[in-house]
């Protein structure tokens, strides 16, 4: 009985045999049916995103060019002026100083004490796991403005648990850090609260990978004699390793989009533009300033610098991944 | 064990929910009674709106400012909806200090509500010469409105805009006890005067001034209104500054502008700000005064029942002493946030002249009972006869209003695109990141941008 | 579900250290939603007084009162049900079905579909949400429920397909072939087989993008416009502003957008984290 494998490439037509009573029948079909149904699957979720992501994007590229202005008229075609007056703007590199600041704390800090996490909760018994996981999600169902004014009240120099905390254990009163209002600390406050955030998803996620390694690399290990330190590195880190990229990745993409938590938290941009990213310039200058295309131009920057940001990380990463398998 | 836990936060939200609820406020309509109801309300008489109820039929899209006095919202949907039962009226909140969040996307998709709440700044004005807005001349809130709010709310080709919820200035707020135990016995009425009080405040160990560095918006009212006032406008330099640089160049790096924030880096350099100012947003900044932490603040009056609360310190008010001994202090006119009526999308246009009249003339005592704004009538015995002021806000108000030189407020003067950067500029200069003298690195690139959206 | 540990990891015996550790950062996260929580239960002038105290005779449900009542929490939570509701199913069976024909059928253009909105991922709102009201206006579906609940489902598949294609690659080849051997067409086997195996990622999906809808500002507050059909955030966002002192009606109004999300998550809880466990780690 012949029986092809339905996943064939270069197979056009497939046939295969079929007992029906007593008779053998051939069923041939061509595969392209096969490619036209799945287009055709596809095609709702194809349309949705064409219709409401890539279209806006484009249209965004395409009116970064002019001087686009909702409440006139027809809007002019004017170069690189939108993206000169962002250069120009005496805010532009602080901004993107900031914004590189943030994904390099957030990332960096977020993927590590999402793996120091993960690890725990995998030491710990099942129940005392379970109850940890569910209890650090709980910022996640919180809505990001929400969570940057909890953040405020927390970084308050006068009213806040931390400077209150750090009053109690001794700290002298003239020493108190002013969180949100010295330069210098703002971004690492953004990053807490963000941080604070994701903890709780990001750490189940590494958790889960950890559960997943054979038990006998553990064994090997064991046997030879390595120490924790090296068992962590040598075993349970490469099998990470898929999940450390893609993790990279989202906490990238997502430290470019935040906006809502250092808006609420530095009560729009921080000291002197020290809290504000991208996402926030952008978002004053469309509202606050009504400079619609300078406010696009640095919104399709954005966009640009998360695409292509992440496709470095995703060359990085894969290629350590490959050479650690 | 979660499940339960599940089921207890579905209860609380439904016991949440439902102890908090009112019956229901909006009226039933016909939405397809739109058409018939332009026909109705043309032909429905215009007889008093206290008196009996109105049969008028239609939809009303309105939006309103929730922050400052978020009951004056409900208050008025509930008289209106008692008066005229058969409109519906749809509410949209806004926030009063970013109206922008909530306007914009309507400006984008081309709409206005009916009756909107705006702000006294160059967008609104620019939005009425477009169309957005319509001319309110005529009404009798406009008629009822003092002459200097006329003007302010007034765009440059003419269009009057809006009617103001209260007109407003600038004071300082004092701790009256705070100032007679640090041997303060009079309330200063010149800069000298100011300072020598801030070094008994120090001396006595109290926190002289409360200053709210981390928020730019509430920087860009205070000092620099009185540093514009006095070396911009009461010395004779450019009294017209506002109009010369919104019609066309204006440099802001004269030594004249160069020395318009002189004075609060002397507060700045020697120490009177409060411990923390650089991340005390306005909340900490009112807070501390009201409680007693700190001794004075620079505020618009609009804030004074934030300030003066309910088993809070003893409060004074007076106008601001940032006037030379021997010259004479000068008057910050700022006009409160008005209504306007929109590009009207559902074509009730008497209908919503009506509910326009309703929030800002007829019923505007509403809202100016919780906020306690000063009334902005040129009669207020005649036209808001139960307006609650207090007593020490009227006294400070009438003296400020009596000063012979006017200067305007910041936000109320600068165009969008410079303000913003004006609002940078100020906290950088409290923070001390920026010295006054760099003002025109600051506004000059913003003036030369705003002038590149005039073509 | 494999268990991989056993007593014989060498670091076992931190399990106290580990213990501790776990136990102090699940007071840390949960330590402001509880402090939030607090001081929604008192009124205005005793949060100004002292915000980390709580006195018992400060209680009052007054804060709850005014934000239901100002921002007719009612019709808001059901505007917002309706459009996340929308969302999720449109969510769900689009994505699932994405997902299915990119993991089954070899195409070259799938394979781009796939690459593309994994891409897609990385886009953050802002470069697209500047363009929403004149697009979804020409189309005429600006302040619709079904306007926003495109836009959101829009966002929310490259998320749902990369879960769905990571879930659907650990099934076995077999499946499918049996029953094209049968005659199934490409449909029958999706509905056939694999829609009841999805229940668990399916689940995983719902609450990662249910949380999200419920919670996002942005797009919400630029698509829809018409009072009456606002959803909650952006309602709660007028209280929010950067000159707020009403922090009692902030706080109420943040715990009561709050609970239903938490319900939620509590009632599904375990078969999101299976979910999780599951679909999130594979490529």
């Amino acid at each position: 009985m012949r029986k092809d494998s339905v996943r064939v490439p270069s197979a056009r037509r497939v046939c295969l045999e079929r007992q029906d009573m007593k008779k053998t029948r051939h069923v041939c079909y061509y595969k392209s049916i096969w490619k036209w149904n799945g287009a055709l699957m596809a095609l709702p979720g194809i349309v949705l995103i064409v219709v409401f992501i890539i279209v806006p994007f484009l249209m965004n590229v395409g009116y970064a060019f002019t001087d686009y202005n909702t409440a006139s008229d027809v809007p002019r075609f004017i170069g690189l002026t939108n993206f000169r007056n962002m250069a120009k703007d005496r805010d532009f590199w602080l901004v993107c100083t900031n914004t590189l600041k943030l994904i390099l704390t957030y990332v960096i800090g977020g993927n590590v004490i999402a793996i120091l996490l993960g690890v725990m909760i995998t030491n710990v018994g099942r129940k005392f796991g379970n109850f940890v996981k569910t209890s650090i999600y709980f910022p996640q169902l919180l809505s990001m403005v929400v969570v940057g004014f909890l953040w405020r009240i927390m970084f308050s120099y006068n009213n806040g648990p931390i400077n209150h905390f750090l009053e109690w254990i001794g700290v002298p009163p003239d020493l108190l850090p002013q969180w949100l209002g010295v330069p210098a600390l703002i971004i690492p406050s953004i990053s807490t609260a963000l941080i604070w955030l994701i903890s709780g998803y990001y750490s189940i996620i590494y958790h889960a990978g950890m559960m997943n390694i054979p038990m006998s690399y553990y064994e090997v290990s064991a046997i030879e004699g390595a120490s924790k330190w090296q068992e962590f590195v040598h075993v349970t880190l490469p099998f990470l390793a898929p999940s450390i990229t893609i993790n990279t990745v989202l906490l990238t993409v997502e430290s470019l989009s935040a906006f809502a938590v250092p808006a609420s938290m530095t009560g729009g941009g921080g000291p002197g533009r020290y809290g504000t990213t991208l996402a926030l310039w952008s978002y004053t200058t469309y509202f606050n300033n009504h400079q619609y295309g300078k406010a696009i131009a640095i919104s399709v920057v954005l966009g640009l610098f998360a695409v292509v940001l992440a496709f470095i990380e995703l060359k990085i990463l894969l290629k350590k991944e490959v050479g650690n398998s | 064990m979660k499940k339960v836990l599940a089921l207890g936060l579905v209860f609380c939200l439904l016991f949440l929910t439902f102890a908090g609820c009112k019956p229901a406020e909006t009226a039933t309509a016909d939405a397809t009674a739109a058409d018939a109801a332009a026909a109705d309300a043309a032909a429905a008489d215009t007889a008093a709106p206290e008196a009996a109820q109105s049969a008028d039929t239609g939809v009303l899209n309105v939006a309103i400012a929730a922050d400052i006095a978020p009951d004056s919202v409900t208050e008025w949907t509930k008289m209106f909806n008692t008066d005229y039962p058969d409109v519906t009226l749809n509410v949209m909140l806004e926030d009063a200090s970013n109206y922008e969040v909530t306007l914009e996307p309507l400006v984008a998709a081309g709409e206005m509500p009916d009756v909107v709440g705006i702000g006294c700044t160059d967008w609104f004005a620019t939005l009425a010469d477009k169309g957005y807005i319509l001319d309110v001349s005529g009404t009798p809130g406009w008629d009822a409105q003092l002459d200097v709010l006329k003007d302010m709310y007034t765009s440059r080709s003419g269009v009057h805009f809006a009617v103001a919820n209260g007109v407003e200035t600038e004071l300082l707020y004092y701790n009256i006890d705070q100032f007679t135990q640090a041997g303060v016995t009079s309330v200063p009425t010149n800069w000298q005067e100011f300072l020598d009080c801030c070094q008994k405040l120090k001396d006595a160990g109290f926190q002289p001034l409360a200053v709210a560095g981390a928020s730019p918006n509430n920087l860009g009212h205070s000092f620099i209104s009185f540093g514009i006032a006095h070396e911009i406008v009461a010395s004779g330099f450019d009294p017209d500054w506002n109009v010369k640089a919104r019609d066309g160049e204006y440099d802001f790096s004269t030594p004249e502008w160069q020395a318009v924030l002189n004075k609060a880096v002397v507060l700045r350099d020697a120490g009177y700000f409060q411990r923390g100012y650089e991340s005390a947003d306005l909340y900490e900044c009112m807070r501390e005064v009201s409680v007693g932490e700190a001794a004075m603040t620079i505020q618009g009056s609009y804030q004074t029942g934030n300030i003066i609360v309910e088993g809070g310190a003893n409060i004074g008010i007076t106008t601001v002493p940032w006037n030379d001994p021997g010259k004479e202090q000068v008057g910050i006119v700022i006009a409160g946030d008005g209504y306007a009526m929109g590009k009207n999308t559902t074509g009730n246009v008497d209908l919503a002249t009506k509910y326009f009249n309703y929030v800002s003339f007829e019923h505007a005592d509403v809202y100016q009972n919780m906020s306690g704004t000063i009334p902005p009538w040129k009669d207020a015995a005649k036209d808001m006869p139960n307006a609650k002021v207090n007593d020490k806000l009227k006294a400070a108000w009438d003296a400020s209003n009596a000063l012979v030189t006017k200067s305007l407020e910041p936000q109320q003067a600068f165009t969008a695109i410079v303000y913003e950067q004006v609002k940078q500029f100020v906290q950088a200069v409290i923070l001390g990141s920026a010295e006054p003298s760099q003002i025109g690195d600051y506004l000059n690139p913003a003036q030369q941008e705003y002038l590149a959206t005039l073509n | 579900m494999k268990r991989a540990r056993t007593k014989s990891l060498s670091w076992q015996n931190k399990h106290i250290g580990s213990r501790i550790l776990l136990l102090l950062f699940t007071i840390f996260v949960l330590f402001p939603i509880l402090l939030a929580v607090l001081n929604s239960f008192k009124p205005i002038a005793a949060i100004q007084r002292n915000f980390l105290t709580f006195d018992l005779k400060d209680f009052s449900l007054s804060a709850y009162d005014k934000v239901i009542t100002i921002l007719r929490f009612g019709e808001g939570l059901w505007n917002t049900t309706v459009v996340t509701l929308l969302s999720i199913v449109m969510t769900v069976l689009l994505g699932s079905l994405m997902a299915f024909a990119i993991s089954l059928v070899n195409s070259k253009f799938l394979r781009t579909v796939y690459m593309t909105s994994i891409l897609l991922i990385c886009i953050p709102i802002h470069a697209i949400i500047l363009q929403l009201v004149p697009l979804l206006k020409s189309m005429g579906i600006l302040n619709t429920y079904f306007g926003t609940a495109f836009v959101f489902t829009a966002l929310s598949l490259p998320v749902a397909v990369f879960l769905y294609t990571g879930f659907m690659r650990t099934l076995p080849r077999e499946l499918s072939e049996a029953a094209v051997v049968d005659g199934c067409s490409l449909w029958r086997i999706y509905t056939a087989i694999y829609m009841p195996l999805m229940k668990t990622i399916t689940v995983t999906v719902i609450i990662l993008r249910a949380t999200y809808i419920w919670n996002d500002l942005l797009v919400s507050l630029v698509t829809i416009s018409d009072a009456t059909k606002t959803m909650l955030v952006p309602r709660m966002y007028a209280f929010n502003s950067s000159t707020s002192t009403r922090w009692d009606l902030v706080l109420a109004s943040s715990v009561l957008v709050s609970l239903p999300v938490a319900a939620l998550y509590l009632f599904l809880q375990k078969f999101y984290m299976r979910g999780l466990v599951s679909g999130a780690v594979k490529e």
